[in-house]
């Protein structure tokens, strides 16, 4: 009974390893294109809600942690590039207010959107969103992948979309989609709190009370200032100014996107056939090994048995899985090839927008210095005001 | 003889060596004021104990307002002191002042005309170099009258403090009609008048800074898509690079699509000869858009400080509707 079955089980084995060594190669052609969907209804003014996209999260530590084949320079471009796209994406929906990009988390904005990048190359894109609003209700937090067909590449199909426009057009759809199933007067109530909760950052001392915070964290109105208050408008008009220097930002990162775009997708198309054939090489190496291993353990077994054509067998697959083994790390080498090709590539992108990074780092330091430089002035003018007004005289 | 020149010696020296010594004693009693006087610098009429804040004369109270004038009268005043003890009017006032330090009928005037009068400040404040540091030039006929005590300004605004203060609290109108009490000193409705100007100065300055960081990327931006366009001859604004089908915005030109609340809430302030293309080509400074002054401008003939600001800003800049806006900030700030 056992002698019957054993040349069965080694068949199977061999069979097995044969397989394993063969299927290795599988490259996307197409991918779902998802449509971006579009508000078509007329949202009244009072519901219009701002989105503010932070700059998204390198992920830095990754890198170290991680290969060496993500490059910090490049993450950091990538994280405004990506954030652009997402806004893009967004404005493009007809559903929000305006759409800006955002430096960190203390600009208050209706809706703010951060996100992290998990994984980026040239075929794979992975980003964890999260998204909430002033009131400091969480809306969601959602992973996303996306993965580039291809033709996305190719010199005669490439649209001018973005290789992972589908990612981009499901955030933005889900976001729309979340918003749908908000009531009007939360919406409603959602802009006044932003305004009251930037109008408490300038002067607490005029619109401390007029907001609550609950257990969770939720702003709640608890009463209105008079709409022709005349420190109302002053911090409006302060607002103004915010928005035109967030505006401003807009014009550093655009500045910054159009720069790197070109050397940005040259890099991600040289990648992506990089990234494919070392994702090939590897898996093939590993089914090698695989399989070598199993037909040298086929062989060993076959060894033992009474039957000597199964000896011979085995004698074979000792031999053949020896060969896969072999195989196995001549792949490795091969892949190392490609992993020494996209860095290559990486450090030569990094090294042709490196200046651009700095450039944008420094400008947006410096600006926003001297923003919250004259900010910290307006809140004391505005504190000063607030105390002539009721009648303190300063002294 | 000895015994008898030493008897006679009384007789006939004592008158004589009373009057030496009575003269001796007045020279010395003239030396000595003059030289206690001098490291003090006080005024003849004015010693420390007149000069008290709390004195209820009109000297007094100008005294102590005297010394609230300013903060950095040390200087001035030193060289003042100077002045008078080295003039001879001064020396005379000086001593007939001594004599009578409370303020005597034989002293000239109270108050400001003590110690050689306003025309010694004059002199004084002719001569300010001489004291070697910068002397602020004082607005007020009261300075002289300041507690010269101090030798620094750092001192003088210690102990000027305290009286000045008192000073305000008991007589504020007098304080208010000087204007050198800084804020103190100001009605409410002024203050709230000279912040809320200050916070529309800030704007100003804050748009122009702004504007030119706008400005200068803009221009930047404008360059850098004609370098792009020379090199792939795309006849698109967009200028997507034809081979990889990459750049720009796939939804089009995110300036005309970034709408929302913000820009509806500002409105396209277009002037109607500029042309709609400008949006096309962010801040491509052309011939075309050579800075002009809206017919309903006035002239600027009398704009302060804040209006001329955004005037000049408003005429610096190239991108139209950024200029418009500021017009408009111009117009609106004109009417108030």
């Amino acid at each position: 009974m056992q002698s019957s079955n054993k040349p069965r089980t080694l068949v199977t084995l061999l069979l097995l390893s044969l397989f394993l060594s063969a299927c290795a190669s599988h490259t996307v052609k197409t991918t779902r294109y998802v449509q971006l969907q579009q508000e078509t209804a007329e949202i009244p003014e009072n519901q219009l809600l701002d989105v503010g996209v932070e700059l998204l999260d390198p992920n830095l530590e990754q890198i170290e942690e991680d290969d060496s084949l993500v490059f910090a320079e490049v993450r950091k471009a990538e994280s405004h590039y990506m954030a652009g796209h997402i806004r893009d994406a967004l404005q493009a929906s007809s559903a929000w207010g305006a759409v800006r990009l955002i430096p960190n988390q203390g600009t208050l904005v209706d809706v703010q959107m951060s996100g992290r990048i998990l994984h980026s190359d040239g075929e794979t894109l992975e980003m964890a969103i999260s998204v909430k609003d002033i009131t400091g209700r969480k809306w969601y937090d959602k992973d996303y992948k996306a993965v580039a067909s291809r033709y996305a590449y190719r010199r005669e199909t490439a649209s001018k979309a973005d290789p992972f426009q589908t990612l981009y057009h499901q955030i933005a759809n889900d976001l729309l989609q979340y918003r749908k199933q908000l009531e009007p007067e939360y919406l409603r109530r959602t802009r006044l709190i932003g305004e009251l909760r930037f109008a408490e950052s300038f002067a607490p001392q005029s619109f401390g009370g007029q907001l609550q915070q609950d257990k969770k964290g939720i702003y709640h109105i608890e009463r209105l200032p008079a709409e022709n208050d005349p420190m109302l408008e002053r911090v409006r008009t302060i607002r103004e100014r915010d928005h035109l220097y967030i505006d401003t930002l807009q014009d550093f990162y655009g500045s910054f996107i159009q720069q790197i775009d070109g050397p940005y997708r040259d890099w991600r198309k040289q990648t992506y056939s990089e990234v494919i054939n070392l994702r090939e090489v590897k898996e093939s190496a590993r089914n090698q090994t695989i399989a070598g291993i199993v037909s040298v353990l086929a062989g060993i077994a076959a060894a033992t048995s009474n039957n000597r054509a199964v000896r011979t067998a085995g004698g074979v697959a000792i031999g053949g899985g020896g060969y896969l083994i072999k195989e196995g790390f001549g792949k490795r080498a091969e892949a190392d090839m490609h992993s020494e090709t996209i860095r290559e590539l990486g450090d030569s992108l990094e090294a042709a927008i490196q200046p651009q990074v700095i450039e944008l780092e420094d400008r947006t330091i410096t600006l926003s210095g001297s923003v919250q430089q004259q900010y910290e002035q307006w809140r004391q003018i505005l504190r000063e005001l607030y105390d002539v007004e009721n009648g303190k005289l300063a002294m | 003889m000895k015994l008898t020149t030493a008897r006679k010696f009384p007789r006939k020296a004592g008158p004589a060596l009373l009057a030496i010594a009575l003269s001796f004693s007045l020279a010395a009693c003239k030396t000595q004021s003059t030289s206690s006087q001098s490291p003090s610098g006080i005024p003849a009429s004015k010693p420390p104990s007149s000069s008290s804040p709390s004195s209820p004369s009109p000297s007094g109270s100008s005294g102590s307002q005297s010394s609230s004038q300013s903060s950095n009268k040390g200087s001035t005043q030193s060289s003042s002191s100077q002045s008078s003890s080295n003039s001879p009017g001064g020396s005379q006032g000086e001593r007939s002042s001594e004599a009578n330090p409370g303020g005597s009928p034989g002293a000239p005037q109270p108050g400001a005309s003590q110690a050689g009068g306003p025309n010694d400040n004059g002199d004084s404040a002719g001569e300010p170099g001489a004291e070697g540091e910068s002397v602020e030039v004082l607005d007020s006929p009261y300075y002289d009258q300041y507690d010269p005590t101090s030798d620094t300004g750092a001192d003088v605004s210690q102990e000027g403090t305290s009286p000045s203060a008192r000073s305000q609290q008991d007589d504020v109108s007098f304080d208010e009609s000087q204007g050198g009490g800084g804020t103190a000193g100001q009605s409410n409705a002024e203050r709230q008048a000279s912040l809320e100007a200050e916070l529309e100065g800030s704007f100003g300055r804050y748009d122009g800074m702004i504007l030119r960081e706008r400005d200068k990327v803009l221009a930047e931006g404008a360059s850098r898509g004609a370098e792009d366009q020379l090199e792939q001859e795309a006849p698109g604004f967009d200028g997507e690079g034809g081979s990889e089908g990459g750049g720009g915005n796939p939804y089009g030109d995110p300036k005309t699509q970034a709408g929302g609340r913000q820009q509806g809430e500002e409105g396209d302030g277009q002037a109607p000869n500029e042309s709609p293309e400008q949006g096309g080509a962010p801040g491509a400074p052309s011939g075309n858009n050579l800075p002009t002054v809206p017919d309903d401008i006035p002239d600027g003939s009398d704009d302060d400080i804040v209006a001329r600001q955004i005037r000049e800003a408003a005429m610096a800049e190239k991108d139209p509707k950024l200029r418009e806006k500021l017009w408009e900030e111009y117009r609106k700030y004109k009417q108030r």
